[in-house]
């Protein structure tokens, strides 16, 4: 039986309230000053305000939902295209041997760097940000694939050959259910990616999203509307990955058992 | 019908430092129907590389392996593998991993449901039937992966060391049950083991290997009577003369191993 308040979980809330009232009696005792930093119960009260009227005349929801259409659709385009080609690439050695390079090289460069580069290209549209997103989102979730695929374990695929397998039947059912918990990982990566470039993107060039919404906020002085703006984002940021994770605990129940 | 005959098997590879291995050499072997052979040596005598042969797995680099005189070309449902490490599919349940099998070969759902039942039994998991693998301890997965392997009704079994990561009391249980399911089945089975004791209470034959390059040594037919599951056969005085015999020729391929890398 686990205990209502677990020492963990009061660990966890003190450390939360603590940092609040921290962070009230800094501001309060004017050693920062209170222009760049109100406190928490301000930036509640703006958040109200903003959730009320909007900012500057546009909903906040306006705003969420513009960044959130973007991330989902680079998003699933990515997961979409990724997945598949990561599972034939894990599967031709040839393939893997001609894609890896441009991967490796590709990986590393942070997303964000690419932005100026499409807004050249696609202009300062929907299209570019969303292209950002789905390129590198897709570079995660295909090499989580192409791993998942290369670590099934030889006995198991074995297992499944002399069972009567054909090798489609093999790739279908034993192959793909065993690459799951890594397909899953990438998942997981390329939502949390997704998230972090959309705001990014949005920093850049837009009229509308969240990323914007601090940009403008931080240019104009509305100091407190940062602050909610970046709340905002690290809220949904959190449930975009609870959701994945908790998707991925009822798809691959078995991993780590 | 369900023999195997292995024939001048020689099985060489390139080892990680580039020098060609010798697995195994020169193997001729042959279980015919219905008979239980079992084969120990030292580690890394190649006992599980023939295995792996026979199941298709790797491809002979001369020699042949026949299954009721055809040749074979990789592995198949006719030949059940039981692994050591279980090879279970943790993402199915234990009646669908029985399934797998006769699901691969087409098999309607409501008579691979039959056979599952039939096999759940046999192996005594019926009440386990919708559990997971990870929910199982070793015996019980090992059941389930013998019920897998049976469930394609394969003329032949063949098992690598398949009792070998279970405790000891679990794995005198599961020898019992494993005679009992060969005993009503009538299967061929070929069983790698490196336990002397566990070859002769279970086999009708038991071939010991050399160390690297790995050749049959000798062949030692047990002529103990079935059933045998009753405990008091392993404190048998023939059972005893055959086990410090076997044992004196595993030993001396052991030391000379120790000797070779002295």
């Amino acid at each position: 039986m686990k205990r209502l308040f677990s020492p963990s979980l009061l660990a966890a809330f003190g450390s939360v309230l603590g940092g609040l009232v921290l962070w009230t009696l800094i501001v309060r005792s004017g050693l920062v000053s209170t222009r760049f930093t109100p406190t928490p119960l301000d930036i509640l009260q703006e958040m109200e305000t903003l959730i009320s009227q909007g900012y500057v005349g546009v909903p906040l929801y306006d705003h969420i939902a513009a960044s959130l259409i973007r991330t989902l659709i680079g998003f699933f385009a990515a997961a979409i295209v990724g997945i598949p080609f990561g599972l034939l690439i894990g599967r031709l050695r040839i393939l893997e041997a001609a894609f890896m390079p441009w991967f490796a090289f590709l990986r590393p460069i942070p997303a964000i760097a690419f932005v100026p580069l499409v807004i050249l290209w696609f202009g300062i549209g929907e299209f570019s940000k969303i292209s950002v997103i789905f390129f590198s989102s897709f570079l995660y979730i295909t090499v989580s694939t192409i791993a998942g695929v290369k670590s099934v374990p030889l006995q198991i695929l074995r297992a499944g050959y002399s069972l009567g397998a054909s090798d489609r039947k093999s790739f279908l059912y034993v192959v793909l259910p065993a690459a799951l918990p890594q397909i899953m990982v990438g998942l997981r990566l390329g939502s949390a990616i997704s998230w972090t470039l959309v705001v990014a993107a949005e920093l850049v060039a837009a009229q509308r999203g969240l990323g914007y919404m601090i940009m403008d906020a931080s240019t104009f002085f509305r100091v407190k509307d940062v602050y909610v703006g970046l709340i905002v984002i690290g809220i949904i940021g959190f449930l975009l990955e609870s959701s994945i994770a908790f998707v991925e605990g009822r798809l691959v129940h078995w991993r780590g058992k | 019908m369900g023999s195997i005959e292995i024939i001048g098997l020689t099985h060489q590879y390139v080892g990680t430092d580039g020098q060609l291995i010798t697995a195994v050499e020169d193997i001729t072997l042959s279980v015919t129907d219905g008979r239980f052979m079992s084969i120990v040596g030292p580690s890394g005598c190649g006992k599980t590389t023939l295995l792996n042969i026979v199941a298709g797995f790797i491809a002979t680099s001369s020699g042949s392996v026949l299954i009721d005189g055809k040749a074979i070309s990789g592995p198949g449902p006719d030949r059940g593998v039981v692994f050591q490490s279980y090879a279970l599919f943790d993402w199915l349940t234990v009646r669908e991993n029985i399934e797998f099998g006769p699901r691969m070969a087409g098999v309607k759902a409501r008579e691979r449901s039959k056979r599952a039942d039939k096999f759940l039994s046999m192996v005594g998991l019926r009440k386990f039937a919708n559990r997971y693998p990870y929910e199982l301890s070793g015996g019980m997965r090992q059941r389930v992966a013998i019920a897998r392997a049976l469930a394609n009704d394969p003329e032949i079994l063949l098992m690598d060391e398949p009792f070998a990561s279970l405790d000891a009391q679990t794995r005198e249980l599961m020898q019992e049950e494993l005679l009992k399911i060969w005993e009503a089945t009538g299967k061929t089975i070929l069983f790698i083991t490196h336990s002397v004791d566990e070859a002769i209470y279970l086999s009708t034959d038991v071939a010991v290997m050399s160390y690297r390059p790995g050749r049959i040594k000798q062949m030692f037919p047990v002529e103990l009577p079935y059933p045998r599951a009753d405990y008091s056969i392993r404190t048998d005085e023939r059972f005893l003369q055959l086990k410090v015999a076997i044992t004196e020729l595993v030993r001396e391929e052991i030391d000379q191993h120790v000797e070779d890398d002295a």
